[in-house]
């Protein structure tokens, strides 16, 4: 369990004390006056088993939120819990970091090693692992992965497709059996086959291994398909949030900061508003889907026809 | 008067990185001065490619590739070539050279051997030209994913080509910096820029004259938005997105609703609208 208690962040002082430790410079953060803030006042909890998504805009607070959650980055104010330890002493960041794994914008632009084997093994060697252990888990994350252990561990990770890269830099994390997978856009650039296989792994991963996911997307129709829960932020701040539901019924809300609906559940919002009441069957209490919302519309035209 | 000859043309073109693998297999298209063409295709179908062909990156194996009536083989024109094809890529953090914005942006035409007075002038105009007039002494660090490829495109506009080849330009950006990149493109396109988009995003395929879709180095589909976009089973078979409104015309159609394939969705609703007949008095069943 992660749990932010009213945190905020800011890039500027430690612009200014860049040689000062962060520890020293903690208190003073707070006491910025003019800072302005990337992350302000943002209370969340995100259970065992969530999938939540984080939607907003490049600037609105996004990257930074997600850093603070395994302790990269240490809130000005406020603070963070995981598994109800406070992470800002270095000892149970570290622990945090452990089981919270973080997987950034395009990941595969960090793989190093000259083997798949090796750039996958280097997490659980770092955690002191012994070698017996570190193969077992290089086996293990590849296959949670779907790469094919025997045909892939030797190549250099830099002979791979895109896609394939992706999942070798996913399983360097997985590697580190991390109750929480953190992931930024975890399908940008990808295209849309390889986007949908991706986001068919995640869920899977969190299906079946039970694993905490918390998903940053720009893709409302991502974030509708997969999470339990969204939080839209805006300006570092929690804009909206809760069950997909109820977030994609408030399309001013979304619309005022430049975010927009799903596909299909704009479409059976634009009807619904030009009176073609039958749409509420699919779009009132949850998300529209293209398949429910076609439904609903045949039904209507029927019964114009025989009615 | 004769007909106008292409700008672009491809006449059989293979091309093959590693001497045995086709990733260009036979392709011969050309591009009408002006047109904006989008080509479409997933990971590994040729597209960037294909997009190197057009100012002599990459040069063909079999074939010719011709630009302003000039072939890229030929090693005189390579410069020529250059100057009127400009480039951008898809990471806007490789394309960026300079700590000013003016400065970026006057790299290309400074090479070409431009006078200072007369770069001044083109750098404020082609900072307008993609939104961003008054930027000239910004520092490019600071600015956006969807901002940097602006100035990428106001550097090579500034060589005042006649075509804008985008390589994928906006798969790394959010949805702000798209609709922003494809604002400039549609308004380039308008003041006669010849533009073709790499891309793999429907929605602003939506926009082109014509659209080719290549698989496996051929060109698999070609035709108008109208043509392309609608052939759903194809485009799903070729790993490809279908756009929504398409999607859901099929789907309505599938269930005995008489809708056309609409590649908007606002044009969908109207027709739905007018189907279901939503005025009060339509209501009641009075017909």
């Amino acid at each position: 369990m992660i749990e932010l208690e009213r945190v905020s962040f800011t890039y500027q002082p430690l612009k200014k004390k860049r040689k000062a430790s962060n520890r020293a410079q903690k208190a003073d953060w707070g006491n910025e006056p003019d800072a302005t803030w990337a992350v302000e006042d943002v209370s969340l909890r995100i259970g065992d088993g969530d999938f939540v998504g984080i939607a907003g805009h490049t600037g609105s607070g996004k990257s930074t939120l997600i850093q603070m959650m395994n302790g990269l980055l240490s809130p000005a104010k406020g603070r963070v819990l995981v598994d109800g330890v406070d992470i800002s002493d270095a000892k149970a960041a570290a622990a945090a970091r452990r089981s919270v794994g973080l997987v950034f914008q395009y990941p595969e632009h960090q793989l190093f090693a000259a083997s798949v084997y090796e750039d996958v093994a280097f997490g659980p060697r770092n955690l002191g692992c012994s070698e017996q252990e570190v193969d077992a888990r290089v086996r293990k994350a590849l296959a949670k992965v779907e790469l094919d252990f025997d045909a892939i561990s030797q190549a250099s990770p830099f002979e791979l497709s895109g896609g394939q890269q992706r999942r070798v830099a996913f399983a360097g994390i997985l590697a580190m059996e991390p109750k929480t997978l953190i992931l930024d856009e975890p399908a940008a650039g990808l295209d849309p086959s390889t986007h949908q296989e991706f986001l068919g792994l995640i869920a899977h991963l969190h299906d079946t291994l039970g694993i905490t996911v918390v998903m940053v997307s720009h893709n409302m129709d991502d974030l509708a398909a997969h999470c339990g829960r969204i939080v839209v932020l805006n300006q570092g701040r929690v804009h909206l949030q809760g069950s997909p539901e109820k977030v994609f019924a408030d399309k001013q809300a979304l619309t005022s900061i430049g975010l927009g609906l799903p596909a299909a559940q704009e479409c059976a919002q634009n009807l619904a508003a030009r009176g073609i009441v039958e749409v509420r069957t699919c779009c009132e209490g949850r998300v529209a889907t293209k398949d429910a919302l076609a439904d609903a519309l045949a039904d209507a035209y029927a019964r114009r026809r025989h009615g | 008067m004769t007909a106008p000859s292409p700008i672009i043309s491809f006449e059989d073109v293979r091309f093959s990185y590693d001497g045995s693998t086709l990733v260009l297999d036979d392709i011969s298209l050309h591009v009408e001065p002006g047109e904006f063409v989008c080509v479409l295709g997933s990971n590994g179908s040729g597209k960037s490619t294909f997009a190197k062909h057009i100012n002599a990156l990459l040069l063909p194996d079999e074939g010719s590739v011709s630009v302003l009536g000039r072939s890229t083989l030929d090693d005189e024109s390579t410069y020529f070539i250059r100057s009127q094809a400009g480039m951008v890529f898809q990471n806007p953090d490789d394309q960026i050279v300079a700590s000013l914005i003016e400065n970026d942006v006057a790299f290309g035409p400074e090479n070409l051997g431009i006078e200072p007075a007369e770069l001044r002038e083109r750098v404020t105009a082609a900072l307008a030209r993609v939104g961003l007039q008054g930027f000239e002494k910004h520092e490019t660090n600071a600015l956006s994913g969807g901002q940097k490829q602006r100035v990428a495109i106001a550097g090579v506009l500034a060589m005042d080509p006649r075509i804008l080849v985008l390589d994928e330009a906006s798969a790394m950006l959010d949805p702000r910096g798209r609709a922003g990149l494809m604002r400039v493109c549609r308004e380039l396109h308008g003041q006669g820029m010849t533009i073709v988009m790499i891309t793999h995003f429907m929605d602003e395929a939506a926009f082109a004259d014509r659209v080719f879709v290549l698989e496996d180095g051929r060109v698999a589909l070609a035709g108008t938005p109208d043509d392309v976009l609608t052939q759903a089973a194809k485009l799903k078979e070729l790993s490809l997105d279908v756009p929504f409104a398409v999607d859901l015309s099929l789907a309505l159609r599938d269930r005995g609703v008489p809708v056309g394939i609409h590649l908007d969705a606002a044009s969908l609703e109207d027709e739905v609208a007018r189907l279901l007949c939503t005025d009060a008095a339509c209501e009641g069943g009075a017909r």
